[in-house]
């Protein structure tokens, strides 16, 4: 028992370590690190280019942890504070969420770019070798977990010193809550914040050099680490160091200490200590979800919402849409669309058209971006696994003879829907938990859920068929077999389109405006009668549901279930990609789809197989550009064309008053 | 306190109301009562508490102590969504209204939660599974753009119309917020500051609509407003607050005259 509590002691400090960067960067910047994973890893990278005698530069280790923890991880951290972080402050959740996810895939990219994209398991931290140092009560501690426990606890004694008991920290709580005070008490704003993520940057660093011997080097290797220190950060409720450090630390020696108690197989074995991280997340949002202050406060970055700089950019662009002249637009844009859908399967192969009949089916799991996030506001990062959820059940029931008759004998019509509702049922369950609290609260929830997912139901050989996956078919639908790449083109086509015409009927609806009410303003929303919550929830089973569908359609195509292709760092690049072409517009979410799959196929017919990441550091970069571009490509195109219509129709564009307005009401003095 | 401090059969109560944002007393012990057909002010200075106060009889802010009535219904612990539900609807003195929402859109909603608030029904969007499908949902039919569009022209919107709030000045917005208070068809209106923006002409105007409102329709409203003359003007009975205290309380003739209202309003000298 007590070599296991150490042993999740060493863990748990390591997941403490990290849980406390998160704090101290959300507590100076209100900007929530979900790209901590991707600087680890990147400064994981450096610290063994480093240190490797063979493949790198050959350093001592802990020279090399030095330079890593101490220079490199704050240089990075004001290097992206100067060119990025900096900007977040101020604007809406989604955006910050959405730039942060686009920093971690961009992150990612560029290390694997740089470093090369094969994993490292057999990988040193700046101990080296492990060995025992001394004993406790007959239990071994090694160098390892005793310099992990020491540097913990110095991190967390350092880091409350300095937020509760310095000028530097009092100024640090304060800057958040008044740039203009922390300006009058003669400190740069600025200068703090970028400060902290130096700090912050540099902690990350740490714990991820320390990580390094338990999951080596690869870009899914840390998700562990960042799912528990979110976890942490959650019980933290983001801005409490104390809290956040015991959370995470109390989660690893659990997770640990379970091994004794939990037997090596069957589903409690495989499964309840991956959830642990959700589990702990959900129970601290459950409990804060009851509390006044948190509700408040969650409210209150809910309001500070309406008057932002996605505000602004949406006011621009519906000025435009709104203007009496250049409507025919539309139909240059509907012609266009009919001879590119006819002309592709004519004009293209086999390969091109199969290709961009899989672009369909992730377009239809793109599209429960715009029901979840477009319309009901939500941040989630799990729309992937409702994906992989729906596939999962459907080739289970498809390859099952003990609920629905003989195997292979159920339509995979009928188990694509079956995969629909268990996602969305799935869905109704996350939602529930998840949406009592504010945007961060939902982004962070599902991120874990995600991850759960991945390590307790994708690894399970009933579903994965050991690796290789469940056999799946293609759909018959009135004697249409869609057995070919061309034959399928339509039948996706058909089922975008389909859902294409939902979303449509549900924005124009009584329910859509509501949507848009809740988006805007939650009081108004509520002060008009509207139950936000239940609405929030039912959207959110219905985007699972849709991602269900679109997962089973992907499966179908390629005749196998193989839920390893929606696991959750896949996911993130899709949100990312999501939300950099705007989750409220069908035609970006269409061209989000299409790009993911057609980029990598286009570049890997034209640039070496080491450059196979630099379609997902593309990615990453425009779902960065959303610091200056918050409503996302699409809009913003769709706006220039429209603006070019008016002119050429004899019109002209005003700016909306609330541009105007924020021209003039900044206070002088304040930049 | 004047006379008429409490009514006698009132649509609205609110008794003893408490809220303390950490060291600040917003609101101490303050009663206030409306009644169906009436007009009932509530003034103040800046900070008095006034916004605050309808914060808690609206539910979207939660006293720490006192009772909120409807009628008999005690709704003090009720969310703002069941009170809307009980026919209550309110305005903000910061406009909170929808980007992307025209002026006729954000009428027709309002509209729609009112009638499914007479029918009885909280309005939740349980009907969204049908709003998915393309011949059920339902978009905005004729009737209901004609029905906005007259009170939108009431209100002097007419010509803004299909323009979002981004596109309105200040003054309209605060009367589109009016708007969606009068379509939602409420039996109880609560105004925070509509006036604010407004010319005089413009403030003219939804005086009178306001007190048409009151007679005509046997609404309960309650009104809080910087502008003395227009509260003067059009309310029955005024409550007046200062620093979250409830000062005095009476027709407006005796809070015009009232010393205490005086020296809320313009401080009192040192030889005082």
């Amino acid at each position: 028992m007590l070599s296991f509590a150490i042993a999740g002691l060493a863990v748990g400090a390591l997941y403490a370590m990290s849980a406390m960067a998160l704090v101290i960067t959300y507590n100076a910047s209100r900007v929530f690190n979900f790209a901590q994973g991707g600087m680890a890893f990147f400064l994981a990278y450096c610290f063994y280019y480093m240190g490797n005698p063979d493949t790198g530069l050959g350093l001592n280790l802990w020279l090399s942890a030095a330079i890593v923890v101490l220079i490199l991880g704050p240089l990075l951290g004001l290097f992206l504070w100067w060119l990025l972080l900096g900007k977040l402050g101020n604007l809406a959740p989604l955006t910050k969420v959405g730039v942060m996810i686009g920093l971690q895939v961009a992150l990612v990219a560029i290390t694997t770019l740089i470093f090369g994209h094969d994993p490292v398991y057999l990988v040193y931290g700046p101990v080296g070798e492990p060995s025992v140092i001394f004993s406790v009560f007959d239990v071994n501690v090694s160098n390892e977990q005793f310099i992990i426990i020491v540097t913990a606890a110095i991190v967390a004694l350092g880091g409350y010193y300095v937020l509760n008991r310095t000028m530097a920290g009092l100024v640090t709580r304060g800057s958040v809550d008044s740039e203009l005070m922390t300006v009058l008490t003669g400190t740069n704003p600025k200068f703090v914040v970028a400060s902290t993520w130096a700090i912050g940057t540099g902690i990350a660093g740490l714990a991820g050099l320390m990580v390094l011997p338990k999951v080596g080097l690869s870009p899914g290797g840390f998700a562990n680490l960042i799912a528990a220190s979110m976890a942490g950060a959650v019980i933290g409720k983001f801005t409490h160091l104390w809290r956040a450090f015991f959370g995470a630390l109390i989660l690893g020696i659990t997770q640990e200490v379970l091994v004794l108690y939990l037997p090596s197989d069957g589903l409690l074995g495989t499964a309840l200590r991956p959830s642990l991280p959700f589990l702990f997340m959900v129970g601290a949002v459950l409990i804060y979800s009851q509390q006044k202050d948190v509700k408040a406060d969650s409210q209150k970055v809910e309001v500070a919402a309406v008057n932002n700089a996605y505000e602004v950019s949406l006011s621009k662009y519906l000025n435009i849409m709104r203007n009496p002249k250049g409507h025919w637009d539309r139909y240059v844009g509907y012609a266009v669309l009919v001879v590119v859908l006819v002309g592709i399967p004519i004009l293209f192969n086999e390969y091109w058209t199969g290709l961009l009949a899989v672009g369909f089916c992730y377009t239809v799991i793109f599209l429960s971006f715009r029901l979840v996030t477009g319309e009901a506001g939500i941040i989630s990062l799990s729309q992937i696994s409702f994906a992989g959820l729906g596939v999962i059940a459907a080739a289970y029931v498809v390859n099952n003879d003990t609920w629905f008759g003989a195997a292979n004998e159920v339509p995979i019509l009928v188990a694509m829907l079956i995969g629909g509702v268990v996602a969305g049922l799935v869905g109704t369950v996350v939602g529930l938990l998840c949406l009592n609290l504010g945007p961060l609260y939902a982004a962070i929830v599902t991120f874990a859920f995600a991850l759960l997912v991945d390590q307790a139901v994708y690894t399970r050989d009933e579903f994965s068929n050991f690796g290789s996956g469940l056999p799946f078919g293609r759909p018959v639908l009135f004697g249409m077999t869609f057995d070919t790449p061309k034959t399928f083109y339509w039948f996706g086509a058909a089922v975008m389109f389909a859902v294409m015409f939902m979303l449509w009927a549900l924005r124009r609806s009584t329910t859509g405006l509501v949507f848009a009410t809740i988006r805007a303003s939650r009081v108004r929303a509520a002060t008009l009668g509207f139950d936000i919550y239940i609405a929030r929830v039912g959207v959110f089973a219905l985007g699972a549901a849709v991602a269900g569908v679109g997962g089973t359609m992907v499966a179908s195509f390629q005749l196998v279930a193989f839920p390893n292709g929606f696991i959750m760092t896949i996911g993130l690049v899709w949100f990312a990609l999501a939300v950099a072409q705007g989750t409220s517009s069908m035609g970006g979410l269409a061209a989000g789809g299409m790009t993911l799959l057609l980029a990598p196929a286009i570049f890997s017919e034209f640039l070496p197989e080491r450059l196979a990441d630099l379609p997902v550091l593309l990615f990453g970069l425009v779902a960065i550009n959303m610091v200056v571009d918050p409503i996302g490509i699409n809009p913003n195109l769709r706006a220039q064309f429209r603006h070019l219509a008016i002119k050429m129709s004899g019109g002209t564009v005003h700016s909306p008053s609330y541009e105007e307005e924020s021209e003039t009401s900044v206070p002088a003095g304040v930049k | 306190m004047s006379t008429a401090t409490m009514n006698a059969n009132p649509a609205l109560r609110a008794e003893n109301v408490s809220i303390r944002f950490g060291g600040v007393q917003a609101l101490d012990a303050v009663s206030i009562s409306a009644k169906a057909g009436e007009i009932t002010a509530l003034i103040g200075p800046n900070g008095a508490g006034k916004s605050t106060m309808l914060g808690c009889i609206s539910g979207t802010l939660a006293q720490n102590q006192g009772t909120i009535m409807i009628g008999d219904t005690d709704v003090s612990k009720s969310s703002a969504q069941k009170r809307a539900a009980m026919n209550m609807a309110r305005t903000f003195q910061s406009p909170q209204l929808v980007t992307e929402l025209t002026v006729r859109e954000h009428v027709v909603l309002a509209a729609r939660a009112g009638k499914q608030v007479r029918a009885g029904k909280l309005a939740t969007t349980g009907r969204f599974v049908l709003d998915l499908i393309p011949f059920i949902s339902r978009g905005i039919s004729k009737a209901e753009i004609a029905s906005a569009d007259e009170l939108i022209n009431e209100l002097g919107l007419g010509r803004d119309k299909d323009k979002g709030p981004s596109d309105l000045t200040l003054g309209q917005r605060r009367l589109l917020e009016v708007a969606l208070c009068l379509a939602t068809g409420a039996e109880i209106m609560l105004f925070d500051e509509p006036s604010a923006g407004l010319d005089r002409a413009e403030t003219e105007h939804l005086g009178r609509l306001i007190q048409q409102l009151a007679s005509e329709r046997n609404i309960t409203v309650v009104l809080v407003e910087h502008d003395l003359e227009l509260v003067f003007a059009i309310s029955t009975r005024v409550f007046v607050l200062d620093f979250g205290k409830l000062i005095d309380s009476g027709t407006p003739a005796e809070m015009r005259a009232s010393k205490a209202v005086q020296t809320a309003y313009l401080g009192t000298t040192e030889d005082e």
